[in-house]
């Protein structure tokens, strides 16, 4: 018994870093991975060339990971890991590999369309993603070191907040509020007369990330 | 509306229409962000020059980042920018 | 409400950073929030071409 509640307590992340986004995306997804190490997750760490198809399909079927964070790019009907192959698309999800499962997907405008199959259809208990692009603000001369670069933190930090916040227990929609709560934080603080000069340019992003960030599925899902 | 309005229209991805005045306004604002700043929208990362060139040429890009300026600006002057929902 | 009493409301509820940020641009010459307000105070021909592109632009306007 207590194999199987461990087994179930497991994160599944992708991680590409084949391009200077992902790489952000890479970087700022382990400060994810710490904390859940820290809460007793089983990891399975699909990074830079471990985020295809085959070895998500593997990892889903053989260990069951109720929690799935993918990072990388997207577009309405697929979710994409390392050189931009293919992860999720319409016919992975009827597969049902997806049922029951949580997933935030932390790519561009996959909530569109994907989101509802994968909830329909894919019986997921609940997804978070982005209806539209997902965008944030970096600056030069971070690129070997992301963690650093303040810029990039205004967008990624309260982003990192919902895998954050279901790793600790929370519901999908709470995480989902304590992210937009956090980012609407900073957009105020981003528009005083304090800001910085990368507070003060990131305002429009991050008003557009806090619209078009939705939850489907069961809001009460946890994991 | 008036005519001057209604030359050189583009509709967006995002519905949002794509005039002369707005193109114009978001050339400036990307000229206020400093040179050392990069936008990463829709898996790309575009420095200031580059995401000039976009909008300019009113592709896909260059209509995104405009949007996203315009409806900032819609929703600041607004007052939507201030609800919590 | 006419359109210079609908800029001051909106300029009002505007952020103090965001004021100077630029909001139009008329004959080719940006203009922010602050220098559109200076032109609107004095009935400017610059202030009214202002209003005219907020007022395209969708910026002119309350929820």
């Amino acid at each position: 018994m207590e194999k199987f509640i461990r087994m179930n307590k497991s994160l599944l992340i992708t991680r590409p870093n084949h391009d200077p986004t992902t790489n952000y995306l890479y970087y700022w997804s382990k400060i994810v991975i710490k904390i859940a190490k820290e809460k007793g997750f089983a990891i399975m760490d699909l990074y830079g060339k471990k985020a295809n198809k085959d070895t998500l399909e593997s990892y889903i079927r053989l260990r069951n990971p109720k929690f799935l964070f993918f990072n990388g790019h997207g577009s309405a009907s697929i979710i994409a890991g390392y050189d931009d192959e293919i992860l999720i698309e319409d016919s992975l999800v009827c597969k049902s590999l997806l049922c029951d499962k949580t997933i935030y997907s932390r790519s561009c405008k996959s909530a569109a369309v994907l989101e509802k199959i994968m909830v329909t259809k894919g019986k997921a208990a609940a997804f978070i993603g982005y209806i539209k692009n997902f965008g944030f603000l970096t600056r030069n001369g971070f690129e070997t070191k992301p963690l650093e670069d303040t810029a990039a933190r205004i967008v990624l930090e309260p982003s990192n907040l919902i895998p954050i916040a279901i790793l600790k227990g929370n519901t999908a929609q709470e995480a989902n509020d304590r992210s937009k709560s956090e980012m609407r934080k900073i957009l105020f603080k981003s528009l005083s007369s304090e800001a910085s000069e990368e507070e003060r340019h990131s305002a429009p992003l991050l008003l557009s990330n806090i619209s078009n960030q939705v939850l489907l599925g069961n809001p009460k899902a946890t994991i | 509306m008036n005519n001057k309005n209604k030359e050189n229209r583009k509709q967006t991805e995002r519905g949002q229409e794509i005039t002369q005045e707005l193109k114009q306004l978001v050339v400036w604002r990307l000229k206020a962000i400093p040179s050392d700043l990069k936008i990463s929208i829709g898996g790309n990362q575009f420095s200031q020059k580059e995401a000039l060139v976009h909008v300019k040429n009113e592709d896909e890009v260059g209509n995104e980042i405009a949007e996203i300026q315009i409806q900032f600006l819609r929703d600041l002057t607004s007052g939507k920018i201030y609800q919590n929902e | 409400m006419d359109k210079k009493a609908l800029f001051n409301r909106i300029y009002a509820n505007l952020p103090l950073a965001s004021r100077e940020e630029i909001a139009v641009v008329v004959d080719n010459k940006p203009m922010t929030w602050n220098v559109i307000w200076i032109e609107v105070e004095n009935n400017t021909e610059k202030g009214k071409k202002a209003l005219e592109i907020l007022e395209n632009l969708g910026l002119l306007q309350t929820k």
